[in-house]
């Protein structure tokens, strides 16, 4: 199944976290907040990268369709 | 399980808390206000105003966490009472196993002016909210940030993004001083580019307020003009003698993170020294340790007796420069890119610490290269 990462960017403290766990998926702004790269991922991939995130500033979405 | 007491609700304290209540432990949580995070207080939090609340008074209750708002100012551990100052007076409160987590305090330098109401910090809610509100209330305000640490620097830059006009002052030579050479270096262009300007070996000698303005009076570089002020300098001990004889800013915890003069008595975050098996007693007050040290503690009085032997790691975004560093800093005789990481070696030639400058997809291939220098070289 295809989601999307949705960041919470008042819980997100910029820990580096989930850009070490997949750079070519999520990345930081100027803020040191997460921002996705790609809208779509698989459902594994995405949940591996919000389970690093140690203040659960990430979670998943399914994209419709 | 008995009632455990968390004195503190920052970093450390709340991971801990949120730990043993997310594992049905019933615990009591003692520290003025909400839980909150620190990092955002000098970059989104300041420039938005938003806090970013670690949980709400349901959140707690959902968890089982029963919060007394105070701060503790006494500890008898022969009655196991705790001495708490709430709004509503002074309070005493019982304990068995007891974590304890107060990080620093954040005393303001003994400079005439620096007291009192028209000079901000900004290392908690109430006074970046404050801050915050300061900031927006006037455009093309001129600050002056005094103290180019991790929180200055930070705080310059996001406060010289919201356009005012920035002057950051240090009485050392360059920003992030304590820290290695080329994270100053870095940080210094960073500021550059945003329009702060940076005085370093600066004396200052008082700060005078008139009407709605102030004066930072020095003796190197001559009176500076602010319509704010900002202090992010100096630290203190948050901790009663009979945990920290004679003003300590640590207390000594076992491998476990337990204080061995007291009993079921743990510490972490800012305010401990701790066994790590490469660096020794180390001290790593950021957010990392105070995040892993307080879930760790939280696991250790759930009976897991594994050692705590994080490397130390931090992360700074200042401007559009992000700064991580793995591992000790201060340990490394010399610094040199290796395959673009800024790598530092100890007198062994081991890795001690890598600093990543805007490449924070490098992380782990960092820890990577600090882990390895924990293999003994005699050890096949």
């Amino acid at each position: 199944m295809a989601v999307t990462i949705i960041v919470d960017e008042f819980a997100c403290i910029g820990s580096g976290e989930c850009v070490a766990e997949d750079p070519q998926a999520i990345a930081l702004d100027d803020s040191g907040i997460a921002y996705a790269l790609i809208g779509e991922l698989a459902q594994e991939r995405a949940a591996a990268i919000c389970k690093v995130c140690p203040v659960g500033a990430l979670s998943m979405a399914p994209i419709d369709g | 399980m008995q009632q455990i007491t968390v004195v503190g609700n920052g970093v450390a304290g709340w991971a801990c808390a949120k730990r043993l209540g997310e594992q049905g432990v019933p615990v009591t949580l003692v520290g003025p206000g909400l839980p909150h995070d620190r990092p955002p207080l000098s970059k989104r939090a300041l420039t938005s105003g938003r806090i970013p609340w670690s949980t709400s008074s349901d959140g707690l209750a959902e968890l089982g966490i029963a919060h007394v708002d105070g701060m503790v100012t006494d500890v008898d551990f022969d009655t196991r009472q705790l001495t708490v100052a709430t709004d509503g007076g002074v309070r005493t409160l019982g304990f068995g196993p007891l974590v304890w987590a107060t990080g620093f305090t954040f005393p303001r330098p003994p400079v005439p002016g620096l007291d009192g109401e028209r000079v901000h910090q900004n290392h908690e809610s109430i006074g970046t909210a404050k801050l915050h509100e300061r900031l927006t209330s006037v455009a093309g305000q001129r600050v002056v940030v005094i103290g180019a640490g991790l929180i200055g620097t930070e705080s310059a830059a996001s406060v010289a993004g919201m356009g005012h006009t920035v002057t950051l002052v240090d009485m050392l030579p360059r920003p992030l001083s304590r820290l290695p050479k080329a994270a100053g270096d870095v940080a210094f262009a960073a500021l550059g580019q945003l329009g702060v300007v940076f005085h370093g070996d600066c004396r200052i000698t008082a700060v005078e307020h008139t009407g709605s303005t102030s004066v930072v009076h020095t003796t190197t570089h001559g009176d500076i003009p602010a319509d704010t002020v900002i202090v992010a300098a100096g630290f203190g001990s948050s901790l009663p003698t009979v945990l920290a004889p004679e003003g300590g800013l640590m207390i000594d915890v076992d491998e476990t993170l337990r204080v061995s003069d007291h009993v079921d008595v743990w510490a972490c975050g800012d305010c401990i020294t701790f066994p790590h098996p490469r660096w020794g007693r180390i001290a790593i007050p950021h957010w990392d340790h105070a995040f892993q040290s307080g879930r760790h503690v939280a696991e250790a009085i759930l009976g897991d007796r594994t050692p705590y032997v994080r490397d130390p790691y931090w992360f700074s975004d200042i401007g559009p420069l992000r700064l991580q560093l793995v591992g000790m800093a201060e340990r490394a005789d010399t610094w040199g890119d290796e395959n673009g990481l800024l790598v530092g070696r100890d007198r062994d030639g081991q890795v001690a610490a890598v600093m990543l400058i805007n490449a924070p997809a490098r992380l782990n291939e960092a820890r990577e290269y600090v882990a390895a220098g924990l293999i003994p070289t005699h050890v096949h």
